[in-house]
């Protein structure tokens, strides 16, 4: 029997497969509603893809792609989302004035990706992609559910609770993207799921040692359908 | 040029996954408080050591509701005066905010508490923030 958190990589167990990174900056205007797209970048892979990164503004400290800063007393933040052979950024900027963004996303690939032309000639390789002493995140489960999301009543919002149950006995970490087939975009970060759908949803998501509970609450009048794709990661030690 | 299935195998030396994986706990109290028009701002988290560059953060505000909350960035709950829990902004008397943020060397959590009721004044609960971390290099 063995454990995956016993040891740093091993064959047998998946791990992502990070096929591209892309770097940029941008100015953000000042108080753009819905958040504009800031930069697009053509990817390798023409297909939806997961993707995890990080951004600074004004050359601050660097937040996770989706995290919500304060500047000047004002909300800042930057989302991505993928579309079949592109990257989105975004960023909602509540400042009175305009910021500089600078980002750096790793795109992953996805369950139904196939087909990757590897370019050994443009693979920078100086880089080390792989290495045996650094511990790598596993993959326990993975999936795609197509989930669809009553309407609100009136005013009142409507709760749609996703269970994933995962039985690996302590709390996980975990990844997350909705799609509609054509943008794909994080779940785990607030106003993610607005990018696809437009829409003025919360959500609150959360887990414990059997289970993730994806809920989607829909302030709206409008039935959503959508497909929920998640990973599940062993625990590091 | 060499093409690549992606299906089709566990793992390519040309692909980085996300390397130097390791888990943190952190533990921190938010005391009781009145909370009037002005929101009352925490910042009580010790750093938590992160030499890596990306995160995975989950939450539990124990003593206030059970859940562990899974989030990225920026976790917005909505209680009301009874302290329970409400999806729905209008009927809640109070807001708890709690949002992450990275130094070069640490990962730091923010409390935040906004009063929504119509009172002058909203009195909010004891609770501990429970923190998971998943911290990892990114490959970048």
């Amino acid at each position: 029997m063995i454990d995956p958190r016993n040891f740093y990589f091993n064959s047998n167990y998946l791990i992502d497969k990070v096929l591209e990174i892309f770097t940029g900056s941008f100015t953000s205007a000042s108080r753009i509603s819905p958040a504009p797209v800031n930069d697009t970048k053509n990817t390798s892979i023409n297909d939806l893809l997961y993707y995890v990164g990080t951004y600074t503004v004004d050359g601050g400290e660097p937040q996770d792609i989706g995290s919500e800063v304060l500047v000047n007393g004002f909300v800042f933040q930057v989302l991505a989302s993928t579309q079949a052979g592109t990257l989105q950024i975004y960023s909602n900027n509540a400042d009175t004035i305009s910021h500089e963004v600078t980002y750096k996303i790793a795109l992953i690939s996805k369950p139904s990706n196939t087909l990757f032309t590897l370019n050994e000639s443009t693979q920078p390789i100086n880089d080390l992609y792989f290495s045996s002493s650094l511990n790598y995140q596993k993959i326990a489960l993975e999936d795609v559910e197509s989930v669809s999301v009553a309407p609100a009543v009136g005013a009142t919002p409507t709760d749609t609770l996703v269970t994933i149950p995962h039985d690996l006995g302590y709390i996980p970490c975990v990844r997350a993207f909705v799609d509609d087939t054509t943008t794909l975009t994080d779940v785990l970060v607030r106003n993610g799921v607005a990018l696809v759908f437009n829409i003025d949803t919360e959500m609150t998501n959360s887990v414990d040692e059997s289970n993730v509970y994806f809920r989607f609450t829909n302030l709206d009048t409008n039935t959503y359908s959508f497909n929920l794709n998640y990973r599940i990661y062993y625990d590091a030690n | 040029m060499t093409q690549i299935d992606l299906s089709k195998l566990i793992f390519h030396s040309s692909f980085s996954g996300f390397g130097n994986y390791t888990n943190a706990t952190i533990s921190f109290s938010v005391a009781s408080r009145v909370v009037g028009s002005s929101p009352a701002v925490l910042v009580t988290s010790t750093p938590i050591s992160n030499a890596n560059s990306v995160s995975q953060t989950e939450v539990r505000l124990t003593n206030l509701d059970a859940v562990l909350y899974i989030f990225k960035g920026h976790l917005q709950n909505f209680y009301t005066s009874g302290n329970v829990w409400t999806n729905n902004v209008s009927l809640a008397d109070y807001e708890i905010d709690i949002d992450t943020s990275y130094t070069t060397t640490s990962l730091v959590l923010t409390v935040s508490i906004y009063k929504l009721s119509a009172s002058p004044t909203v009195s909010t609960p004891a609770f501990v923030v429970d923190c998971n971390a998943s911290l990892y290099l990114a490959p970048f």
